[in-house]
């Protein structure tokens, strides 16, 4: 029997800005060679909690832990066990793909050969043609791909994935989504926070739903279709609406 | 994770279209202002040493006359040329280049070259410390202007802090490339300009100049660090290039333009020049001390005549129309010393107050370290002048002893010959060594240093603050 260690694991976090709450109460396990996609709403609180794990924001409650360590108390030591996706991952447009590469795998300490680098480019599914050619020319599907490299130059055993699929073409959002699958393979524990029902099903292990800064539902992605998710998640968004008009008429 | 981002950044920068037309337009300038600094000190030293030349000619061609009529047609002193003027003429154009060592008066120095430029010359002057004061700056800031409101318009600061950078090393990752760049372009630029002038002066190489030349390129070294520092805190206070842009316009406006500008019409305010035409009547007036006081004349008629003896001047064993003059000129000297005395008071008031504005500006106290270790500042003229008032003493005092002692019965109809003449050493006044003055300039070099100090330390509270903001922001 094997035993999986939790890489991100959130207990009882809570965040709020002003009067506003963005998160609360929230706890969550991601062992490792495991894909959770938190599905919700803008404003559902799955990019707060992103920051959190990232330790860019401090927790009002709780903690967030990445392979044990307490982010608040050591960002760095966090950090350098994660990798971070967001939703267009930003590269230096003066830098070529390999050039990118190759400086965010030195930031890991890694000194990996022109070769090693490209061959990561091409497992991200980057294409070989496009490698010496300037970031500043890359489409947001290539600069994802590139991200998808970094992430695996790291050897990060956490990857955090901040809405990594929108605005990417059907194509390419699968290609990134086979690559995801990949990294899971390889071992790594992924976080990805979609609005995206159908690629939430295809890509995650476990769907958490949030609403309005609360995880109200964990889902065996496998033993659902896309559609019963959905159900499921309007059912959920119809009675937060239903409590939060109750709450204002009170 | 230091050296993969100076790396980095040092590459971005190498790959500005700008930083290339930058790096052209400053080799072109700096070619531009060694030529023409060549082409003014090729002229310069020529005219001066014709001068030089005609003078002595003239001195030892006189003829036959008496002492004290030689002493009023007298000799020149020229300032000495310094081998760094080239790189830093300083205040040279506006000081006055010989001083008249006549009797009975301390002239002050005349011939400056500013009366002899054309109306163009009253713009500016394209030297190498003009442009390493006031153009260097503003190339590095629009060099770096986007160092860090780049990276954060580009997105890639949030992506370096997530891949667990640290602010230190961020804020040391940016200084070091742009530092790294700037020194490469600074560094042979300065060997250039330091290398024609030294080739321009018939001076031989000294100690004292390489340790000047030493001193002042660590000066400008430290000036450029601090623009550096400056144009990364800019653009950390900014979020998009084109704020910082404007930003760091601004500010070389007013640390290269405004602040010197404004600090000198202050000093001015505050300690007005004097008026000319009442310092001409003090130093006329210091002249006369003697021949308008009768009482004293008198005086000293009756101690010599005491002192020998005698009831009669024609008794006198020396000629004591002689002996008067140079009562007269040691009479003299303290009314000079007085006059000038109280010129010098008023331009160290006039720096006091330039020195105070240093700390809204490192562009001042550098210009008076670049000027001071140039020798082409007020400090090294003074001590021209003070030199050349010494030397014009001995030179009367010698003349009007020669005339005491050898007039005997002729008199006033007394005359000396070449061979008197020729026991005058020419004026000779070496630049003053930097071990002996080099005390007035701690207070500019320590102005230096806190400038580097306060604006390392407030570039990286700037960066600080923007990775705080970025993360923040997210």
């Amino acid at each position: 029997m094997t035993s999986t260690k939790n890489m991100l694991e959130a207990r009882g976090l809570c965040k709020q800005f002003g009067p506003t709450v963005a998160l609360e109460d929230f706890s969550l396990t991601v062992p490792e060679g495991e894909v959770v996609c938190l599905l919700g709403a803008n404003g559902a609180g799955k990019t707060t909690t992103i920051n959190l794990f990232l330790g860019f924001l401090q927790p009002d409650r709780g903690e967030a832990l990445v392979g044990g360590i307490d982010v608040a108390e050591a960002p760095f030591e966090a950090r350098r066990r994660l990798a971070y996706l967001p939703e267009s991952v930003a590269l230096y447009p003066k830098l070529t793909g390999l050039e990118n590469l190759s400086f965010f795998d030195q930031l890991a300490g890694g000194s990996r050969s022109p070769q090693d680098l490209s061959k990561l480019l091409l497992d991200a599914g980057f294409p070989k043609e496009a490698h010496h050619r300037r970031a500043a020319t890359y489409s947001k599907g290539m600069r994802q791909k590139v991200g998808i490299a970094i992430a695996t130059a790291r050897q990060a055993r956490a990857l955090l994935l901040d809405e990594p699929l929108s605005g990417l073409d059907p194509s390419a959002a699968s290609t990134l989504g086979v690559q995801i699958g990949k990294l899971r393979d390889d071992g790594c524990a992924v976080m990805m926070a979609t609005h995206d029902i159908f690629r939430a099903k295809e890509v995650g292990d476990r769907i958490g739903i949030m609403m309005h800064g609360k995880l109200v539902n964990m889902l065996d992605a496998a033993s659902l279709d896309a559609r019963e998710i959905e159900q499921i998640y309007l059912e959920h968004l119809r009675e937060a609406d239903a409590s939060r008009h109750q709450e204002h008429a009170l | 994770m230091k050296s993969a981002l100076i790396r980095k950044d040092s590459l971005v920068l190498r790959r500005e279209f700008l930083l290339k037309a930058l790096l052209a337009a400053v080799i072109a300038l700096a070619l531009i202002s060694v030529m023409t600094g060549l082409q003014r000190e090729r002229v310069f030293l020529h005219e001066r040493a014709e001068a030089e030349r005609i003078d002595k000619e003239v001195w030892m061609g006189q003829g036959e006359r008496n002492p004290h009529s030689a002493a009023h047609f007298s000799r020149y002193a020229f300032r000495p040329p310094s081998p760094l003027a080239l790189l830093d003429p300083g205040t040279s154009d506006f000081a006055g280049l010989a001083i008249w060592m006549e009797a009975h008066y301390q002239d002050p120095a005349v011939f400056r070259r500013a009366e002899d430029g054309g109306e163009l010359s009253r713009y500016v002057m394209l030297s190498p410390a003009f442009l390493l004061l006031t153009a260097a700056p503003l190339l590095i800031f629009l060099m770096m202007h986007a160092s860090v409101a780049g990276e954060r318009e580009d997105g890639t600061l949030r992506q370096l802090l997530a891949a667990g950078v640290r602010r230190g090393h961020f804020f040391v990752g940016k200084f070091r490339a742009g530092w790294d760049i700037t020194m490469l372009v600074y560094t042979p630029i300065f060997l250039l300009m330091a290398g024609c002038s030294l080739a321009a002066s018939p001076a031989e190489l000294s100690a004292d100049t390489v340790f000047r030349l030493l001193a002042m390129y660590v000066a400008y070294a430290a000036y450029l660090s601090i623009s550096v520092a400056v144009a990364i805190g800019v653009s950390a206070l900014c979020r998009t290039r084109q704020a910082a842009f404007l930003a760091l316009a601004g500010v070389w406006a007013v640390m290269t333009v405004l602040v010197p500008r404004f600090a000198t019409d202050v000093g001015t305010t505050l300690t007005p020049q004097p008026d000319a035409r009442q310092t001409e009547r003090d130093l006329r007036a210091a002249a006369m001390v003697l021949s308008r006081d009768k009482e004293r004349q008198q005086q000293i008629k009756d101690d010599v005549l005491a002192r020998y003896g005698v009831e009669d001047e024609a008794d006198l064993p020396i000629n004591y129309s002689a002996y008067r003059l140079q009562v007269s000129e040691e009479l003299s000297i303290p009314e000079f010393e007085r006059v000038y005395g109280a010129l010098e008071d008023r331009y160290r008031a006039q720096e006091g107050v330039l020195r105070w504005f240093s700390v809204l500006s490192p562009t001042i106290a550098t210009a008076s370290l670049s000027r001071g270790m140039a020798a082409t500042d007020r400090v090294h003229q003074r001590a021209f002048t003070v030199s050349a008032e010494l030397h014009r003493r001995d030179m009367i005092k010698l003349l009007n002893e020669d005339y005491m002692h050898n007039a005997g019965d002729a008199g006033s109809k007394y005359t000396a010959d070449e061979a008197l003449w020729a026991r005058f050493d020419d004026f000779d006044h070496p630049i003053p060594g930097l071990v002996s003055i080099g005390g007035r300039y701690i207070a500019d070099a320590a102005l230096l240093l806190m400038w580097l100090c306060i604006a390392m330390l407030a570039g990286y509270g700037c960066v600080r603050r923007a990775v705080a903001t970025e993360a923040k922001a997210a």
